[in-house]
């Protein structure tokens, strides 16, 4: 049994103790917002200390902390800062680091040991401060009402199977095994005769809305221009051809099954090696498009061809940039 | 007779005699939508929280993908250019809860008032809303704060109370007229008491905040510099949830798409406040390049301009945006901060 009250509240210690040494500037970690058991991305530092007692670290933390650093770059440039981050949130920080994007001793980290995610709005709003937010090896309990993994949790985290991770700090204790990951999904999907399979997809690209929540939330995303809508482009009388021919428009926006494909399977090819499946996009669809179905077609392949393991280690090669003699070519990729 | 009681059984087959399009809301939340209820299907017996769809029913008439024109290159250089199509079959919305039946009311005033718009012009004009009395809110409604009731009529062309197998039928315009006629032959009058009587039933959820319309622009429009702005959209990850999902969120953008080197067409598709380059100018000046920026004009839109050219706060308090946003952004929370009364 996890008691996610004494955990916030030793988070809450570390996370002082931080600002208080002056050994960052800032920490961004998650607060209860006015719609608890729901949490948000907050900054703590000078001038904020008020917010350092909101912090909170609960399965309810469902949005990613590595996302706000990014979103955040240039107003926190320069800062040392403290993250709190839960497993999938340090493999994607991993790939950021990786890349460059982030240096890694600018960060003190501080990892949270998650047992799987929960939906807050499917939870009674906890009225109190006191009300116990636990979880036993296979549900959540808020007050008195308890709901099972597959009832309150999300299928990315039922199989999961990230842990001990090296973060700097480390807040709880592992609460269940961690699952494994699964692809059984993917086998189903490809085992559909072609006709059906196409049906399968253009369904689900015909549903989307273009919001873009999946490119805007994902913690690895990182291009500052995405070929699928630049929006610094500038074209005037005298922009030279050549300029204008490196601004192709790859995909309209005209939504449609075909366009909506080329945005979604676009996003799923720059996104390989580079998926952490955490999640996210998945939970922020609004429209609920199963979108590490899509994802999951790279990610398979990742896996399963190189047998390259996605933000282990920030030492690790980017997976685009690493290169083994071992590698499979196109013959022994079995495509 | 301004009101009428029937069973809830004449309203399907009256409005299955009229042979128009009838559409509902087929389901809560992400996977719901309003669709075409199929031949011989149930018309909803009740509306609330837990029967409202993700996606607004803007797109009926304001659709997310419309093509305004088509055109070819003739041989001799000359261009022909197809006609619009800004028709639709002749529909009824049936079953809106109140917040979606009222964006009725901000979208034509956007759309239609003034200089009508042909593209929501012509289908609005073919389209009849049937609001519905809402009887459970949910956990992110605030329609009594922006001046709207589980029971309002706003928007709405007839208002429907279910009362058990009965439903109470009130004329709010006349609009549906045909419907309106089969219905009233031979039913029984509901007098304002009666009516009264049912919409009792449909208790407002007593939240502690009313925007009130003229001290809330005027506070706002004092709050167009404070620094919270920054602090509100802090975690704002710039997607198009907050405007895609809203009832009354109207504006688009016009590409023309080239089909080939001879033909295309030009396209009318859902724009946002909150895309980086939805302000974005040819000569690459964006005066709203920040997230704040954005977020503070997405506000200020339905709570100070709108309210100011219209006289009406284009918010319905259907809570989508605070429900689906990825990051908890909360606009009455933002809005109580800045100017809101308790």
């Amino acid at each position: 049994m996890r008691d996610y009250r004494s955990e916030s509240a030793r988070l809450r210690e570390i996370v002082s103790g931080l600002l208080e040494r002056g050994e960052v500037e800032l920490v961004v970690a998650w607060t209860e917002g006015e719609d608890r058991p729901r949490t948000r991305e907050t900054l703590i530092g000078k001038g904020r200390e008020d917010l350092l007692r909101k912090v909170v670290w609960s399965p309810f933390c469902t949005t990613s902390t590595v996302t706000f650093l990014k979103k955040n770059k240039a107003a926190l440039a320069g800062k040392r800062l403290g993250v709190v981050v839960k497993d999938c949130d340090l493999q994607a920080l991993n790939v950021l680091l990786q890349e460059h994007f982030l240096k890694r001793e600018d960060l003190v980290i501080i990892g949270v040991r998650c047992d799987g995610l929960a939906e807050a709005d499917l939870f009674p709003r906890p009225e109190g401060a006191e009300v116990p937010i636990t979880s036993d090896g296979g549900g959540v309990t808020v007050g008195k009402q308890r709901r099972g993994g597959e009832d309150s949790g999300f299928t990315t985290c039922l199989t999961c199977s990230y842990e001990d991770m090296k973060p700097d700090h480390v807040v709880g204790e592992y609460g269940r095994k961690k699952g494994k990951p699964e692809w059984g999904h993917l086998a189903r999907l490809q085992a559909l005769e072609p006709g059906k399979r196409r049906e399968h997809y253009a369904a689900l690209f015909e549903s989307c809305i273009r919001c873009y929540a999946c490119r805007e939330v994902c913690p690895v995303c990182a291009c500052v221009e995405c070929a699928i809508d630049p929006g610094e482009r500038a074209i005037t009388p005298r922009t030279a051809p050549s300029v204008k021919a490196c601004a192709p428009v790859w995909a309209c926006r005209e939504r449609s099954v075909s366009e909506n494909a080329v945005y979604l399977l676009t996003r799923t090819m720059h996104m390989a090696g580079r998926c952490v499946r955490c999640g996210w996009c998945e939970r922020a669809c609004p429209v609920g498009l199963p979108l590490m179905e899509i994802l999951d077609l790279s990610n398979d392949a990742v896996r399963r061809v190189y047998r390259y393991e996605v933000g282990r280690d920030p030492a690790d090669p980017p997976f685009l940039a690493s290169y083994a003699e071992t590698d499979p070519d196109d013959k022994g990729a079995g495509h | 007779m301004s009101a009428i009681r029937v069973p809830a059984s004449r309203m399907e087959k009256a409005l299955a005699e009229t042979g128009w399009r009838v559409m509902v809301p087929s389901g809560a939340g992400r996977k719901g939508g309003y669709v075409e209820l199929r031949a011989g299907g149930r018309l909803p017996r009740e509306c609330g929280d837990h029967t409202k769809p993700s996606t607004p029913p803007k797109g009926l008439v304001f659709p997310n993908n419309e093509e305004l024109l088509s055109y070819v290159l003739g041989v001799k250089g000359e261009i022909e250019v197809g006609p619009a199509s800004h028709t639709m079959a002749r529909t009824v919305l049936y079953g809106t809860p109140p917040c979606d039946t009222a964006s009725f009311r901000a979208l034509d005033s956007a759309l239609l008032k003034d200089m009508a718009e042909p593209g929501y012009a012509g289908k609005r004009g073919l389209l009849g809303v049937i609001g519905m009395a809402c009887s459970r809110a949910g956990r992110w409604c605030f329609c009594t704060s922006v001046g709207l009731s589980p029971r309002s009529n706003i928007g709405a062309d007839l208002m429907v109370y279910p009362d058990g197998d009965d439903l109470l039928v009130e004329r709010v315009s006349d609009r549906l007229d045909g419907l309106w006629k089969r219905l009233e032959a031979g039913a029984a009058g509901a007098d304002e008491k009666a009516l009264r009587a049912v919409e009792g039933k449909f208790v407002p959820r007593v939240l502690n905040f009313v925007f009130e319309a003229e001290k809330l622009a005027d506070a706002l429009e004092k709050a167009f510099g404070s620094p919270y702005w920054k602090e509100f959209s802090e975690r704002c990850v710039s997607c198009g949830i907050c405007t895609f999902l809203c009832p009354t969120c109207h504006c688009f953008d016009i590409t023309d798409v080239a089909k080939d080197e001879l033909s295309g067409k030009r396209l009318r598709t859902w724009d946002t406040c909150q895309f980086p380059e939805f302000t974005g100018e040819t000569s690459a000046h964006n005066p709203r390049k920040e997230r704040w920026a954005r977020q503070r004009q997405r506000v200020l839109h339905k709570f100070l301009y709108h309210p100011r050219n219209h006289g009406h706060m284009m918010c319905t308090g259907c809570g989508r945006c605070i429900r689906y946003c990825p990051v908890d952004i909360n606009i009455a929370e933002g809005v109580m901060r800045l100017g809101g009364s308790k």
